[in-house]
């Protein structure tokens, strides 16, 4: 500290710190830990929803494959309608199963509102591939809502499948990337029979 | 971890470190509500971001990067770099917090006209008690560079006290 140097810098080191005693409010403290805990019962909660999600999801598939896999009188006569097909032509895609009597597709989502909604389509209404990825991109007017997952059962009536593998081949697979439009997130998209 | 441990670790971590950042982010700002604002959102963030905090390599060197980026972010929120002199004296401040704001002020005022860099090498070294060494790792410059931003600024506080006094 002989150094004059070393000196004057200590004597304004000593000014320019603050005399003051700098505290932090006590309901800082308390605000932190309330948001800390707020977001670990929140994470749980996300995990127990996407749970219940793939729950309700396989439940709808399973329930309603069984339902609607029953063709009713109307249905087996009813012919195939030219304006459909003109549609599955014009877009080039494929209908989701071969017969729209014999498919259920289910999309689950979540809003951020954190109700979570299940959006059906089923045997008796249009089930063509085209109209399915329509009716998402609808849901995509609402950007607080995502889907989680989309789950479309089909198997042809009458038909079976030796192995899991033929009855796959049978379904067309959809390509995610289809649904991934601005605001349609898909953590995944299965094909279930039942 | 388990939660109810990560809570603890965070908790004793608040108690210890808060008003070191909160004298930071006071020193910088002027604001109480801003200040803790700041002090909350560091913690937090430092909390989502990992399991365990105790694994943090220098949690120290972490919270003040964390809590001096805020700063800048509050800044750039407010379209300016620094609070502006003129508007300090006149902020709204409780009664209790009338001693550290008196010295938020007079710290502020020593320091005006200097370069942000030079000032903010001295306020990371007086205010906030960093070496040279934290602060050249800090700022991503060599440390060579911070002790001349520093002798600068303190030749340049000190002229200008001069003048100060001669006026009188």
């Amino acid at each position: 500290m002989n150094d004059p140097q070393e000196k004057y810098f200590a004597e304004m080191e000593t000014m320019l710190c603050p005399k003051a005693e700098f505290r932090a409010s006590e309901a800082l403290r308390q605000r932190i830990m309330n948001e800390a805990k707020a977001e670990t019962t929140k994470r749980r909660a996300r995990i127990y929803r996407i749970a219940f999600t793939a729950a309700a999801c396989l439940a709808v598939a399973f329930l309603g494959g069984f339902h609607f896999l029953r063709p009713t009188a109307e249905d087996t006569s009813r012919p195939q309608q030219a304006s459909t097909q003109k549609i599955v032509q014009e877009n080039t895609t494929k209908p989701i199963a071969e017969s729209e009597d014999q498919v259920v597709a289910v999309a689950v989502g979540q809003a951020e509102s954190e109700a979570t909604f299940v959006h059906t389509r089923n045997s008796g209404q249009d089930m063509y591939e085209t109209e399915f990825v329509a009716e998402l991109e609808s849901i995509n007017v609402r950007p607080d809502y995502t889907l989680d997952a989309v789950n479309i059962t089909a198997e042809p009536e009458g038909v079976a499948y030796e192995s899991q593998e033929d009855r796959m081949q049978e379904l067309h697979y959809i390509d995610p990337a289809r649904y991934e439009t601005e605001g349609v997130q898909l953590d995944e998209i299965q094909i279930r029979s039942n | 971890m388990e939660t109810q441990q990560r809570l603890e670790q965070l908790e004793r971590l608040v108690a210890e470190r808060q008003d070191w950042l909160f004298r930071f982010a006071y020193m910088r700002i002027g604001r109480r509500e801003d200040a803790e604002d700041v002090v909350q959102d560091t913690f937090l963030r430092l909390f989502r971001k990992f399991e365990n905090l105790e694994q943090v390599e220098n949690l120290d060197a972490y919270l003040v990067r964390s809590v001096s980026n805020a700063c800048q972010d509050y800044f750039k929120r407010r379209h300016t770099t620094t609070i502006e002199l003129a508007r300090i004296a006149d902020m709204p401040s409780e009664e209790s917090d009338k001693a550290i704001h008196e010295e938020f002020v007079r710290i502020t005022r020593m320091l005006d006209g200097l370069p942000t860099e030079q000032a903010e090498a001295v306020r990371l070294h007086c205010l906030d008690e960093l070496k040279f060494k934290e602060i050249a790792v800090l700022q991503q410059v060599p440390e060579a560079t911070v002790k001349s931003r520093y002798r600068y600024a303190i030749n340049h506080i000190q002229k200008s006290l001069k003048r100060k006094e001669e006026k009188r």
